[in-house]
């Protein structure tokens, strides 16, 4: 929910703003269903969203953080357990090296494209609907960015030392990484993406946290509002510095998109493992970071929509949108896995068919089932 | 999945599942370890309070619960002669495998054994050792061994105590007109043997009677009625030319295996020059290890044995005449036919005089008999021949008649006190024998566990490890050695055996061993003779032989020519009902011995894989009329009792016979084999041991999982293992599967190895599949033992991997493969390239090196190994290991903890040491030879080769250039491992030198 468009109410609005337009697009454009419904004023926008954080939070809400908390706090646990007693306690053994853990990992890497792929590529396409979306994506990316860096280190042996011996840093021991392993390449690209896309949602976030300050009535919530708002004041030279900076931060996470889930599937790409050793997987891991992604964006919002009670802002409009996303994606995730099949038929490589035959028919035929008919056929 | 790229038509299988599925009978997969299904999280249950602890713990965790265990070093106050700190010292003793004693070296650093091999100037070890003698050492280190006190009714006592309490025992038997026994052990030590005559001199009540775990009198008994001789021949496999085993498993369970391997395996290297190779022919009804190393197998029930032997004696006769063996004996096999017979018969008479059958000892004496008369025929017993009459496997004669008297006896309630020494009959014994025990008024048990035995003993008194006493032992070729303790006993109040019996024929008779205060003034005294000073005693002990001039001479043996003819007719005793169960000894723990080594019971079998338990293996078709999978527990019962265990579809059995293992299914004594499998000697009627029951078999409903190391996963149809005929191999064919793989695909230039650049070669045709490799790279490297449930998770820790692959031949006979697979050393190892931590890293010399310090554990290099050699550190193995098993370890090898890889390092402690040792010489480089690693030095087979590449002269040069079997396994990924392969070459028809 983007709260900076609200602050033009007060202030000065800059031409071609976001904003601005938001506000007149139903009559600039009356073909197009309304972005926010209920016509509601600036200040209206402004009251509702600034009114989330302050106000006293409703049984609803209590009830998804106490599940959600529950849910953390059992997680928590069992990474202790892990920690304590050893990687054992999971199911992994020899020659299955890498489970749930690695999983995971790709999984949330993924969740994060969405985040960036609407604040950055949509921001850059001036895809207006994006405003409605975007700072819920651009937290969720982060928090997905974390989530995922629980599992790589979580999954080591050793993670007391992993979490700095992956890093490349002077030390003592005069070792450096080894620049030629993909895990390597990971800790970079998704170190990288982490910090783009804090400072991404950070500066998008700015004018909103001024808008707070002046909003809050609590010492305590002034002052920390305007410590991070940066001394907003919305002046014109305000607005100008941050949009450029905005656009450069949307031109420098672009690539990121794509890169990111690049590198991540070379885990796999680069190994000599039948099924794994593909070039496929880049493209076809970026689509399928996409597509989850907007997955799960879209299943946040509909809980935050009924929850906190924006069904006026984040209308169904928006919905269809993203689905046109997911259908998009989808239908390219489908084709890779087409295309995986074929390939192995193709190769003529006995141990790769081996591989793929046994997904669809071995003992996980059942995952790889369910699987496919949810990113395929019911999309 | 049959197409296989490379292997050019011929099929390899791992496991049944495997063999099915390429057939389409069967749809499940296995390609995932059994309990791939199982919730993995939690292994304990966890409680509220845990989790909450958890919970708050999990912050702080990280780095409070990584620290190793603290240890504190006590200075030694008085220095210890002999003893460089660091310098390893070697000391000669004498392993027993029962009455076969096999010399060995022990290395001992700072006072503790820490490695057993063999030596190389004994006979019947030749320096190369089996996977039992290297897990021996483990079992020095056994709490449940050293932690121990001598108990009387139940209280803690003392050694001294407990003897005065035996003897006064014995006195009071005595006194009442009752006799006292001793139940012993086998041996082979002669000072024990005049010990134990010694004392039944002196003390007339007093008598020593052997009551071994398993007996087997078939071949002794042959022996004492054809030709004199009351004991079994130990035979030189590698003066024979056709070795036919009837159910004899000599390379496998026999006690002088490792001797047997080293001469089997010395006629099966064939190179292009040399085509001379020997032939092994197996006549079995289950898959032991002889039979999967047989050029020609053939699967018979066990009633047929006879038969076989029949039809072979006939046509040997036939061919060679009766002279050898008289007129009687063709007459009494006139009516035998067999087919096996007549073809195997063939090809004796083709090898003549080098020609030999040899029999299970467990097998009637009839069928012993039968086997004698064909090698007398044959001329193969003699002097210098495979079967030489003067070697004898010491106290290898007939047991029963003493046990039936034992037997006799309690049953009238004559003994009035029973001495268990060293032996657990209530563990072992059959049914009779049991309830006979249990009449005894008075038992007494000097054993080294507090075993089922003891637990209904009144006194209980530890006894000592070998590696803690004095003794000697003579092998079967007279060689003469002494037992020489390494380390004091770990268990302070523990006595040898004979020293305990010492002091209590003592206090019966004083009269006795006035000279001799110790068993080893004892022993002493007795070489007084042969080694008259120190100075040859203490070179006796150098040695690890006594050097004696009395050298046993074979005489042409005088055949009984009455008995002979009597003994082979076909007994009438066969086996009525459908299933026969075959008792039969398990290679690893034996009849119960090793029960409580960690090393052992995880050891898969060298068939079929499994550890940690026993199975009723049966072939395909059996289990199907039984409607049984493997896992299905199934109820195997005799008259005398029953017990359970889960079935195992094995290729190469005889259909209705089940064959299980003795040694499983202890009930006290130890942690570890505590009912781990189930005891097959409760089947036992009176008198019947290892051999084949009649049986009845059902499916209990209930079903387990096996901890079976291989079978779940598949090789669909890779290139890995390759084998040939003889025939084959004669003609070039060994190299025409070569596939064409260009090696320098690279854009950069290789690494010059400049120095040393260390390889192995390893000879499929050679290996037999013992295991001992495995075992001794365990004792060697640290290499922990994880239990059941993980192997059955699938992370069992051994850095060599005995690969087992079935194939057929043009017959659809089931042929086996055997394939270590270790730490390939690849040049362009492709676990290097992905460690994001470097912490596996090429070495200048050629070594994959490991550095467990920098290992973060992200296991991406085990997902990359194309051979799946790596091992993981799931969880901390080494937690529950307790004083004083941590005095078993190699102080130059680093205990790995938790969150580590680890895999083969080509004993990287040993070149190191090799290196020290040049360098201290003036010498830049090794010499070959010098660098021994543990798999080479234990494989009694001599198939691994080991040394520099870069050396032209070196023995793993020559092997790795001149050899047209060399191949390296997975080629086409163009890995270059540094371990190559010589495919196995099968002997099909006999070659005559």
């Amino acid at each position: 929910m983007n709260v900076t468009d609200t602050i033009n109410q007060d202030k000065t609005p800059p031409n071609g703003h976001n904003g601005a337009t938001m506000m007149h697009s139903a009559f600039e454009e009356p073909f197009r269903e309304p972005l926010v419904l209920g016509n509601p004023s600036l200040h209206d926008v402004t009251e509702k969203i600034s009114s989330i954080p302050v106000l006293t939070p409703n049984l609803k809400y209590m009830i998804t953080l106490f599940v959600f908390a529950s849910m953390a706090l059992w997680g928590l646990g069992c990474m202790g357990y892990t920690i304590a007693t050893g990687i054992g306690v999971w199911g992994l053994n020899n020659p299955v090296g890498w489970g749930w853990d690695i999983t995971n990992f790709v999984f949330w890497i993924g969740i994060g494209h969405a985040g960036t792929l609407i604040s950055a590529i949509l921001f850059l396409f001036r895809q207006k609907w994006r405003t409605a979306i975007n700072r819920s994506a651009e937290a969720m990316t982060l928090f997905a960015v974390l989530c995922a860096l629980i599992f790589p280190l979580l999954h080591t042996g050793r993670p007391w030392v992993a979490f700095y011996w992956l890093t490349p840093y002077p030390n003592q021991m005069q070792m450096w990484v080894n620049f030629r392993s993909p895990l390597v390449w990971d800790v970079f690209a998704v170190s990288t993406y982490g910090t783009v896309s804090l400072l991404f949602w950070y500066i998008g976030l700015v004018p909103d946290l001024a808008t707070m300050r002046n909003y809050v009535k609590s010492k305590l919530g002034q002052t920390l509002y305007g410590i991070f708002s940066l001394g907003w004041t919305g002046s014109m030279r305000h607005w100008h510095i941050y949009e450029i900076s905005y656009m450069i931060l949307a031109g420098l996470s672009t690539p990121l998109v794509l890169s990111v889930h690049t590198v991540v599937s070379m885990d796999f790409a680069t190994s000599v493992l039948p099924g794994w050793h593909t070039t496929i997987f880049p493209p076809y891991f970026v689509a399928g970071a996409i597509f989850s992604g907007f997955a799960m964006v879209m299943t946040l919002l509909v809980i935050a929509r009924e929850v906190l009670d924006l069904k006026q802002y984040i209308t169904l409009k928006h919905f269809d949108n993203m689905n046109k996303i997911i259908l998009a994606t989808g239908m390219m995730v489908g084709y890779a896995y087409a295309m995986e099949f074929f390939i192995a038929q193709y190769s003529g490589n006995p141990y790769e068919s081996s591989v793929f035959i046994n997904r669809a028919s071995g003992d996980y035929a059942w995952a790889y089932w369910i699987m496919v008919s949810c990113n395929v056929i019911s999309p | 999945m049959s197409n296989s790229l490379l292997s050019g038509g011929k099929r390899y299988w791992k496991s049944s599942d495997e063999f099915l599925i390429a057939n389409n009978q069967e749809n499940t997969h296995q390609e995932f370890s059994a309990d791939y299904d199982k919730p993995p999280v939690f292994e304990s249950p966890v409680t509220r309070r845990t989790f909450m602890a958890l919970l708050s713990a999990s912050m702080a965790v990280g780095a409070a619960a990584c620290r190793r265990p603290s240890h504190k070093l006590v200075p030694t106050v008085k220095a210890v002669e002999y003893r460089t700190p660091g310098i390893p010292n070697y000391y000669t003793t004498v392993y027993q495998n029962g009455n076969a004693a096999i010399g060995v070296l022990v290395k001992t650093t700072e006072g503790r054994p820490i490695k057993i091999d063999g030596n190389d100037r004994h006979s019947a070890s030749m320096g190369v050792s089996s996977s039992r003698i290297q897990a021996s050492l483990l079992s020095l280190y056994d709490p449940d061994r050293v932690l121990r006190r001598p108990r009387i009714k139940g209280g803690d006592s003392s050694v001294n105590n407990a003897i005065s309490t035996i003897a006064d025992a014995c006195k009071v038997a005595m006194a009442d007109g009752k006799s006292v026994r001793v139940l012993m052990h086998e041996h082979s030590s002669p000072s024990l043997s005049a010990l134990t005559s010694e004392i039944e001199s002196k003390i007339p009540n007093l008598k020593f009677v052997p009551l071994p775990a398993t007996i087997a009198d078939g071949s002794a008994s042959a022996n004492m009625a054809i030709l004199g001789i009351n004991g079994e021949i130990v035979p030189d496999l590698s003066k024979a030319d056709v070795i036919v085993s009837v159910d004899a498993d000599v390379l496998g369970t026999d006690k002088n295996s490792v001797y047997h391997i080293r001469n089997f395996s010395s006629k099966r290297k064939p190179s292009k020059k040399n085509l001379e190779m020997n032939m092994l022919v197996a006549v079995e009804s289950m898959m032991s290890l002889t039979g999967a190393n047989a050029d020609c197998r053939f699967a018979v029930a066990p009633t047929e044995f006879e038969q076989v032997l029949a039809s072979i004696l006939k046509e040997v006769l036939a061919a060679k005449g009766t002279s050898a063996v008289g007129t009687g004996v063709a007459s009494s096999v006139s009516s035998a036919s067999n087919s096996h017979g007549k073809k195997i018969a063939e090809m004796l008479l083709k090898a003549g005089d080098k020609g030999v059958v040899v029999t299970g000892a467990h097998l009637s004496a009839n069928a012993n008999a039968m086997a004698l008369c064909i090698n007398l025929a044959l001329g193969s017993i003699g002097a210098g021949k495979a079967l030489d009459n003067s070697h004898i496997l010491p106290n290898s004669g007939v047991k029963s008649t003493a046990i039936t008297a034992l037997r006799d006896e309690l049953k009238a309630k004559s003994v009035g006190v029973a001495i268990f020494a060293d032996v657990n009959p209530e563990y072992s014994g059959d049914r009779e024998m049991k309830a006979l025990i249990a009449g005894i008024g008075k038992r007494v048990s000097l054993s080294q566990y507090a075993d089922e035995t003891s637990e209904i003993c009144s006194v209980n008194l530890p006894t000592t490890h070998y590696l803690e006493a004095w003794g000697d032992a003579v092998s079967f070729d007279g060689t003469l050695s002494i037992q020489q303790p390494m380390i004091a006993p770990l268990n302070e109040s523990s006595i040898s055996i004979a020293d305990a019996m010492m002091q209590i024929a003592k206090a019966l008779n004083p009269e006795l061993f006035t000279t001799a205060a110790t068993y080893y003034d004892y022993v002493r005294a007795r070489h007084q003779a042969a080694l008259p000073n120190q100075a040859e005693w203490e070179l006796a002990l150098q040695n690890g032989i006594i050097k004696t001039t009395e050298v046993i001479s074979a005489v042409t043996p005088i055949v009984n020519e009455a008995a002979a003819a009597q003994w082979t007719s076909i007994s009438s005793n066969a086996k009525s009902g459908k299933t026969i169960a075959h008792i039969h000894l398990s290679p690893n723990v034996y009849d119960g011995d090793m029960a409580n080594n960690g090393w052992m019971q995880e050891l898969p079998n060298p068939i079929t894989k499994v550890t940690w338990g026993n199975i009723a293996a049966m072939s395909s078709k059996t289990a199907a009329a039984m409607n049984a999978a493997i896992g299905d527990m199934i109820r195997i019962s005799t008259a005398n009792g029953s017990i359970e265990v889960p079935a195992f579809v094995q290729e190469g059995m005889a259909d209705d016979v089940v064959s299980v293992m003795t040694g499983y299914g202890r009930t006290a004594g130890g942690k570890v084999m505590e009912s781990v499998g189930a005891n097959v000697y409760k089947l036992l009627g009176a008198g019947e041991s290892l051999g084949y029951i009649s049986v009845t078999l059902e499916k209990t409903g209930a079903n387990e999982v096996i901890a079976v190391t291989q079978g779940h996963n598949s090789i669909d149809g890779r290139d890995i293992v390759r084998d040939f005929t003889l025939a084959e191999f004669a003609a070039g064919h060994a190299k025409a599967e070569h596939p064409m793989i260009p090696h320098d695909l690279s854009i950069v230039d290789s690494y010059e190895y400049k120095g040393h650049r260390w390889g192995m070669t390893i000879d499929m045709s050679a290996c037999i599949g013992c295991n001992a490799c495995t075992t001794a790279c365990q004792a060697e490297n640290n290499i922990p033992a994880v239990g059941k449930d993980q192997v059955i998770k699938g992370r069992e820790m051994h850095w060599i991997r005995l690969d087992r692959y079935y194939s057929t031949d043009k017959e659809g006979n089931v042929e086996t493969l055997f394939q270590p697979m270790l730490c390939q050393h690849c040049e362009n190892a492709p676990c290097e390239n992905v460690c994001p931590v470097a912490a596996t890293t090429h070495s200048p010399e050629g070594l994959n090196e490991m550095t467990y310090n920098r290992c973060v554990g992200t296991r991406y290099c085990l997902n990359n190994c194309p051979y799946k050699v790596r091992r993981f550190n799931f969880l901390n193995w080494h937690k529950n290991e307790k004083t004083p098993m941590d005095l078993v370890f190699n102080p130059e090898v680093t205990v790995r903890m938790r969150g580590i890889m680890e895999k083969c390092t080509f004993c990287v402690q040993r070149i190191n040491e090799a290196k020290f040792h040049a360098k201290d010489h003036g010498r830049s480089r090794v010499n070959d030879g010098e660098v021994i690693t543990a798999c080479q030095q234990a494989c009694p087979a001599g198939a691994i080769i080991f040394g520099d590449m870069n050396d032209k002269t070196s023995r793993v040069y020559a092997s790795k250039n001149t050899d047209d079997r060399n191949f390296r396994v997975l080629e086409e990924l163009n890995v270059r491992p540094s371990i190559t392969y010589h495919g196995k070459i099968r002997n099909k028809s006999v070659v005559k030198a």
